[in-house]
């Protein structure tokens, strides 16, 4: 515990962060008054009942909505006060989504769908297609990269969705249920894949219901009704090193 | 998101629909044929009136014995004669060429054939007076028109009757049983205002009045028109109030009463016949705009179930960093993709039929840069404008909402 690490870096603060839905009538407290920070390279998983603010949390963290009170900052940037370019910008450069039902784009081959975070990159002259080539063949589907959706299993797909998170090698990976669609020999085969991601130094944050799956990370959030309840750490499964 | 990506997202879109494209733009499609046809059906009648109006004598005037398009009185007396031709010939400045005219019918025989067009007895200025051209042969000249020499000019109409496609010149024809020898034939003119003009002869006025006219005898000196050209550096309209003022005072009348005469201006003739075929263009024109901005509804439809259909794929591209302007030029270049083919098949579909008109009504195939501009310009606009409601919807959507929704 003591050490001498790396120095600690904060990838993700959130100070006193609210979000509120405004229904008219009534006023929905999604999150309220949450304060934490995540440093460069943490794997953190987040649970808690349905309904207590996960997915909520997590649109904020990914720059997909902004919250009603309270500060945000992601790799020192400030999202609160960001601009929607600025925030379109945070989300292609820095930030790779993994959803519970894949997303893949159906009519779009695996490498199509893995090109398509680089088609909104602000860089120019990227060598799109083999890029994509490569993410796909770091994590397994070389064989397998033109094939649709439909042609393959659900655990091949939340592969490809992974090789598109990371398809502009962004430092935080946030997972919403990413597992929440796949069996148990799936899941371990994702989860190996997510713990060998912050092996290599990536940011991972993953919300999950299955304690299982939490124990892949090495700090785990715990919310409920919108509120930060529980921060513990704890030591991670061990997964062999790629 | 560079433009050839958007093109390449946007042609994938339309083929995964292929039906429903078509469909959609048929309405654009037909809306730019018919653009690309009422102008070249425009442009070719215009260039076909110019025509006309070179053939009918630009700058000519008629003397006529009663006012155009009134059916004024018409009696025993001598309305028109040869004095009048010599009066406005020697009294009124800037007149170049000036003709008697003396019109009648009469049944022309050529072996079997027989036609009965209309004659008109000239003096040889005629030709100069309204510009006559000749596909073959000659016109008659002074001295024959002094003679009376039995020489004939036919028109288009008459020669083809007669002869139906062979050579007419030097054949002689019986008319009214005076033997006549054919020396031209004159190039068509066509249709003007529903009417032949092709479907008369001429032949000299002096062998029109000993051999044809009936009461030439009883009226020697009468005529049935006057032609006159104005010379290019002369004003036409005062020349035609001189004229017209020489007219009324040997006949003693006054201006504003019941005249017998009056003096017009044929190219107003065309202009005035012609004047159907300007607001019936004019008219066409506007029903097309009108099929191009109904088929732009049909497309801003399309395309409003289309950004529904694919929400979730929205807010997943917002998710993966796509800028709300990404996602209006993606459908933006949808819809103007999707109107830019159909202005391409409307455009070569117009072209097929302005052809076919073309063919038909006997005029050329003229395709301005006016029409085409029209055309390509009509049809993205119609992109832009419908296609903007849509995507605008489509990049203004909450990506939240957007990636629940399936
Ligand atoms: N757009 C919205 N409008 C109104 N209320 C909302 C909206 N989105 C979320 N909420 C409410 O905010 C609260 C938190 O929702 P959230 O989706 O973050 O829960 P969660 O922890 O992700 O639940 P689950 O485990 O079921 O996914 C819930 O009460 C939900 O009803
Ligand atoms: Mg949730």
């Amino acid at each position: 515990m003591n050490l001498p690490g790396p120095i600690l870096q904060p990838m993700i603060e959130c100070a006193a962060l609210t979000r509120t839905y405004d229904l008219g009538a009534e006023r929905v407290h999604a999150l309220r008054d949450v304060t934490f920070t995540v440093n460069r390279g943490e794997f953190v998983a987040i649970m808690g009942p349905s309904g207590s603010g996960k997915s909520t949390l997590l649109n904020l963290l990914g720059a997909l909505d902004r919250p009603t009170s309270g500060d945000l900052v992601v790799d020192g940037q400030s999202v609160a006060r960001m601009s929607g370019d600025d925030l379109a910008r945070l989300r292609n450069r820095e930030i790779g989504f993994v959803f519970q039902q894949f997303n893949l784009l159906p009519r779009m081959s695996a490498l199509e769908n893995v090109m398509l975070p680089l088609t909104y990159s602000p860089l120019r002259g990227l060598d799109r297609p083999a890029i994509a080539r490569a993410r796909l063949e770091e994590i397994g589907l070389g064989a397998r990269i033109h094939h649709r959706p439909n042609q393959l299993s659900g655990g091949q797909q939340q592969r490809v969705a992974i090789a598109r998170a990371l398809a502009n090698s962004p430092n935080i990976i946030l997972a919403d249920e990413p597992t929440g669609a796949l069996d148990t020999h799936m899941t371990a085969e994702i989860m190996a894949l997510f713990s060998r991601l912050h092996q290599k130094g990536l940011t991972v944050v993953v919300i999950t219901h299955e304690p299982e799956v939490a124990a892949y990370a090495e700090r785990l959030l715990t919310f409920r009704d919108g509120e930060l309840v529980k921060d513990v750490c704890q030591a991670p499964i061990a997964v062999n090193g790629a | 998101m560079r433009l050839i990506d958007c093109l390449k997202e946007a042609a994938s879109a339309l083929r995964q629909n292929k039906l429903r494209s078509g469909l959609t733009a048929i309405g654009v499609i037909i809306g730019v044929a018919g653009i690309i046809a009422i102008g070249a059906a425009e442009e070719g009648g215009n260039k076909k009136i110019e025509e006309q109006m070179t053939a009918m004598g630009a700058g000519a005037l008629i003397v006529t014995r009663n006012k155009v398009g009134s059916e004024g009185p018409r009696g025993p007396v001598v309305v028109l004669a040869d004095e009048d031709e010599k009066a406005i010939r020697e009294q009124v400045p800037g007149i170049e060429f000036i003709t008697r005219e003396l019109d009648g019918n009469v049944t022309i025989v050529a072996g079997n054939a027989s036609w009965t067009p209309e004659y008109w007895g000239v003096d040889a200025a005629y030709a100069d007076v309204f510009d006559v051209r000749l596909a073959e042969g000659r016109f008659f000249d002074e001295a024959e028109v002094r003679s009376g020499a039995k020489v004939i000019v036919l028109g288009a109409t008459v020669a083809k009757k007669l002869f139906s496609g062979e050579s007419p010149i030097d054949k002689t024809v019986r008319m009214g049983g005076v033997p006549m020898r054919i020396i031209g034939v004159r190039t068509t003119l066509g249709f003007v205002g529903g009417q032949d003009y092709d479907n008369h002869v001429f032949v000299p006025i002096t062998t029109a009045r000993s051999r044809l006219a009936h009461d030439a005898a009883a009226n020697p000196h009468q005529l049935s028109l006057i032609d006159m050209k104005i010379a290019p550096w002369a004003d036409r309209d005062v020349a035609k109030e001189a004229v017209l003022a020489l007219l009324r005072e040997r006949k003693h009348s006054r201006a504003g009463e019941q005249e017998k005469f009056d003096v017009f201006d044929p190219t107003q003739y065309v202009e005035l016949m012609n004047a159907t075929h300007g607001t019936l263009g004019w008219l066409l024109g506007v029903t097309a705009l009108i099929l191009v901005a109904v088929g732009g509804v049909g497309i801003m439809n399309i395309m409003l179930v289309s950004v529904a259909e694919r929400t979730h794929e929205i807010g997943l591209r917002i998710a993966l960093g796509a800028r709300k302007r990404d996602i209006l030029a993606q459908f933006l270049i949808e819809a103007v993709l999707l109107c830019a083919v159909a202005g391409a098949v409307g455009f070569a579909l117009g072209v097929a039929c302005s052809y076919a008109v073309a063919q038909a009504a006997g005029w050329p195939l003229i395709l301005s840069g006016r029409t085409v501009a029209m055309a390509l310009l009509v049809s993205a606009a119609v992109g832009i404008l419908f296609g903007f409601l849509p995507a605008r919807r489509a990049a203004n959507l909450d990506p939240i909402d957007a990636l629940r929704r399936e």
